[in-house]
C-alpha cells in the first residue's frame, strides 16, 4: 500500500514539474512584413501610368525582380548572426493598381513565425541565388516564385532577375515609340545589399518593413537613346550596370 | 381484406412522397448504378523532359475511367444541340486538335470571330484559357462551348437529361466518379472528365526534343540558326524576340500580348478587345494569349483571327512588325527584326522542328466512336 502511495506522489511529481516547463515548440514569434514601393523619382509608380524623363513622356509596362536569401541580421561581436525570412521570392512593381492610393500600397511579403529579438539590418540579395539559379523554371510547381517561364533564359542558363521594361515618347508626338526593355541575369548579376536599421520583433505581433523601389534611377549613367536593350550575355557590360543602379541607388530601405 | 388494400394503398401513397424532385421520380430504382463496381485506378501524368509538373486540381484527380468519359463526351456530338458536332468538331487530333479554319463554325452555321485553339499541352495553362483569358481552367472552359450560340448552342440541363437517359454513360459516370445514380450526373462531372482527357493530351517527342534532351537527332545548320535567332542565343546573329512570348521548351510563357496585328486610332478601337474585353482593362485591350509554338507547322491558319495562312507569312509580319508604333500597349519588344530572307527561312525550318505527329497519330488521342 506503502508502495502505491509513493509511486502515485512521486509520478504526480513528475507530471506537475513538467507542466510548469514552458513547452519549447511555442517558441515567441512574430510575423515581417516587407513592403516595397514603387516610384518614380517622387511619385508613386503605376503602370501606363506618364511621368517625365528628360522632358520626354516615359511610361512602364514591367518593373520586377527576384529577391533571394533575405535575412535579419543580429549584432553578436566578431559573429553576426543571421535568420532567414524566405530564400526566394518576386517583386513585381508591375501589378495593376486600382489607384494611387492602391499603388501606394505596394507589394507586400509576409515572412511568418520568425523568432523575437532585437535585430540591427537586413539583408537582401538581387536576383536569384547561384544555388538556385542552376535550376530552371520547370523546375517549380505551381505557385512557386521561380514558377514563371517569362522570367527563365535558356540561352543564358539563368533566370531573368529583373525586367524594366518602359517607352519613351521621344519627340512628343503622343507616340511611345523609343522602346526599353532591359532584362538581367546571370551569377554575375547577382547582387547584395544591407540595409542598417534597428529591428525589434515582438511576440505575436507583424512587424513592417518598407522599401521603396525608384523606377527612374535604374536609367542613371545609362544613355537610354542608344542602349535600348539588354537580352544576351554579350550584353554583360550593360546588365551589370542595370543591376549596379538596382542595388545601389533604386532600393532604398523607407527609414 | 380491405384493411389490407387500405395498407398497400398508403405504403404506396408513402414511397411515392419521398421522391422529391424530378430526377428522382424519373429515375427512381431504374437509376440504381450502384451495382456497377467502383474501383478507380489513379492516373499520374509522365512528366516530359523539360516540362514542368501539371497542376492537377485536388477535386479532380485523374483516372483511368474519368479519362475514358472524358475520351468519349470529346468526342460525341451529344453534346451538341442538334447532335452533329463535338469537341472535336473543331479541336481535331489529325490537326494537333485545331480545325484548320481561320474561324470556328457553330452548328448553326455561325462563324466566329476566333480561331480554334490547339490543346497539345493545354494542361500546363495556368494563366487564362482560350485566346482572351476568359476561363480559369480546363473544367471552367469546357462548360462554355455547349451553352456557346456560335458553337455547339445546347443547353447543359438538355445536355444533362441525354446523358442520364443515354444507354451506356450512367455506368461510365459511376465508374468514373462513384455516383450511386444515374440522377446524380451533372455538367460538373461531364467537365470534369472532359478536363482529365484534355490533361493527357502532351506532346514531347518533336526533333526538338530529340535534339535537346534525347541526343537522337542533330538540327540542321539552318535550323541551329534560327533556334539562336528565337532565343537570342550568341553567335552574331540578329534577336528575333521570339522567346520573349514563346519561351521554350513549352512553346509559351503563358502570357497575353498586343504583338501589333491591328492599326488602331485608339485602345478603345480594336474590333476584338481580347483580354481587355475580360479584364475590362483598356490596356489590355488588343492583347491575346501566346499560344504553343510546338506543333505550329500542323495549325495554321494563324494568329487569334487566322489571318495568315503560312508560317512565312508569320515570320514576315515580325520582321516587318509595321504597327510597331501603333498602339499604346504594343509590347516592347515587337520592332522591326531586319532579318534577311535567309534568316527568316532559318526561323521558319526551325519552327518545323516542333513538329510532333506522334502526337497527331498516338492511338489514345483518337476517337472512340
Amino acid at each position: 500500500m506503502k508502495k502505491i502511495f509513493w509511486f502515485t506522489l512521486f509520478t504526480s511529481f513528475l507530471l506537475f514539474q513538467n507542466s510548469c516547463r514552458p513547452d519549447p515548440t511555442l517558441e515567441e514569434t512574430s510575423d515581417v512584413e516587407l513592403i516595397f514601393k514603387g516610384k518614380y523619382a517622387d511619385e508613386v509608380l503605376m503602370i501606363n501610368n506618364d511621368y517625365d524623363y528628360d522632358g520626354n513622356p516615359i511610361r512602364f509596362d514591367q518593373f520586377n525582380f527576384y529577391i533571394s536569401n533575405v535575412v535579419l541580421v543580429k549584432d553578436i561581436v566578431g559573429n553576426p548572426e543571421e535568420t532567414e525570412l524566405f530564400e526566394i521570392n518576386f517583386v513585381d512593381l508591375s501589378f495593376k493598381p486600382v489607384d494611387v492610393e492602391d499603388a501606394t500600397k505596394g507589394v507586400v511579403i509576409t515572412a511568418p513565425n520568425i523568432p523575437v529579438g532585437e535585430y540591427s539590418g537586413i539583408k537582401i540579395n538581387i536576383g536569384v541565388a547561384p544555388d538556385l539559379n542552376i535550376t530552371s523554371w520547370e523546375d517549380y510547381g505551381s505557385g512557386h516564385p521561380l514558377r514563371k517561364a517569362g522570367h527563365y533564359w535558356s540561352a543564358w542558363n539563368s533566370f531573368i532577375f529583373s525586367k524594366t521594361e518602359a517607352k519613351i515618347d521621344i519627340d512628343s508626338d503622343g507616340t511611345f515609340s523609343h522602346k526599353l526593355a532591359y532584362h538581367t541575369g546571370s551569377d554575375e548579376a547577382y547582387r547584395t545589399k544591407f540595409f542598417a536599421k534597428n529591428i525589434i520583433l515582438e511576440n505575436g505581433t507583424t512587424s513592417k518593413i518598407s522599401f521603396n523601389v525608384d523606377a527612374k534611377r535604374i536609367f542613371e549613367d545609362i544613355n537610354v537613346m542608344t542602349q535600348t536593350g539588354t537580352h544576351n550575355i554579350n550584353d554583360m557590360v550593360l546588365v551589370n550596370e542595370i543591376m549596379d543602379n538596382l542595388q545601389q541607388k533604386s532600393l532604398e530601405i523607407d527609414q | 381484406m380491405s384493411k389490407k388494400y387500405l395498407l398497400s394503398f398508403f405504403l404506396f401513397l408513402f414511397i411515392i412522397s419521398c421522391g422529391d424532385d424530378d430526377n428522382e421520380e424519373k429515375y427512381g430504382v431504374m437509376g440504381d448504378l450502384s451495382y456497377i463496381p467502383y474501383s478507380p485506378q489513379a492516373f499520374s501524368i509522365t512528366k516530359p523532359d523539360g516540362f514542368p509538373s501539371m497542376f492537377i486540381p485536388t477535386d479532380n484527380s485523374m483516372t483511368l475511367d474519368g479519362i475514358e468519359l472524358g475520351k468519349h463526351l470529346f468526342f460525341d456530338p451529344i453534346l451538341s444541340a442538334d447532335s452533329t458536332m463535338s469537341c472535336s468538331s473543331c479541336h481535331s487530333p489529325s490537326l494537333s486538335f485545331t480545325d484548320g479554319g481561320a474561324t470556328s463554325t457553330g452548328i448553326d452555321g455561325i462563324s466566329g470571330l476566333r480561331s480554334s485553339m490547339s490543346l497539345l499541352n493545354i494542361g500546363y495553362v495556368e494563366k487564362g484559357l482560350f485566346w482572351d483569358g476568359r476561363s480559369i481552367n480546363l473544367e471552367d472552359q469546357a462548360l462554355d462551348p455547349v451553352e456557346d450560340p456560335i458553337e455547339l448552342h445546347d443547353t447543359w440541363e438538355n445536355v444533362e437529361i441525354k446523358l442520364k437517359d443515354h444507354p451506356s454513360y450512367p455506368k461510365k459516370f459511376r465508374m468514373a466518379f462513384g455516383i450511386e445514380d444515374r440522377s446524380e450526373i451533372t455538367k460538373e462531372l461531364a467537365v470534369k472528365a472532359i478536363a482529365q482527357f484534355e490533361r493527357t493530351l502532351i506532346g514531347a517527342s518533336s526533333k526538338y526534343d530529340k535534339v535537346i534532351f534525347q541526343g537522337l537527332a542533330a538540327f540542321t545548320d539552318s535550323e541551329d540558326r534560327g533556334m539562336r535567332m528565337f532565343t537570342d542565343a550568341q553567335g552574331g546573329l540578329p534577336d528575333a524576340e521570339c522567346a520573349h512570348c514563346h519561351a521554350l521548351h513549352l512553346g509559351t510563357t503563358d502570357g497575353f500580348f498586343n504583338n501589333g496585328l491591328d492599326s488602331v486610332g485608339s485602345l478603345k478601337d480594336f474590333i476584338d478587345l481580347g483580354l481587355g474585353g475580360v479584364t475590362q482593362d483598356t490596356f489590355d485591350n488588343g492583347k491575346f494569349r501566346a499560344p504553343t509554338l510546338r506543333n505550329i507547322a500542323l495549325t495554321a491558319p494563324y494568329m487569334h483571327d487566322g489571318r495568315f495562312e503560312t508560317l512565312e507569312e508569320v515570320v514576315d509580319f515580325y520582321n516587318e512588325s509595321p504597327n510597331h508604333n501603333n498602339a499604346a500597349n504594343i509590347d516592347v519588344n515587337i520592332r522591326p527584326l531586319g532579318l534577311t530572307s535567309e534568316q527568316k527561312q532559318d526561323l521558319v525550318n526551325f519552327l518545323h522542328t516542333l513538329t510532333d505527329t506522334t502526337f497527331t497519330t498516338n492511338p489514345a488521342f483518337q476517337s472512340p466512336f
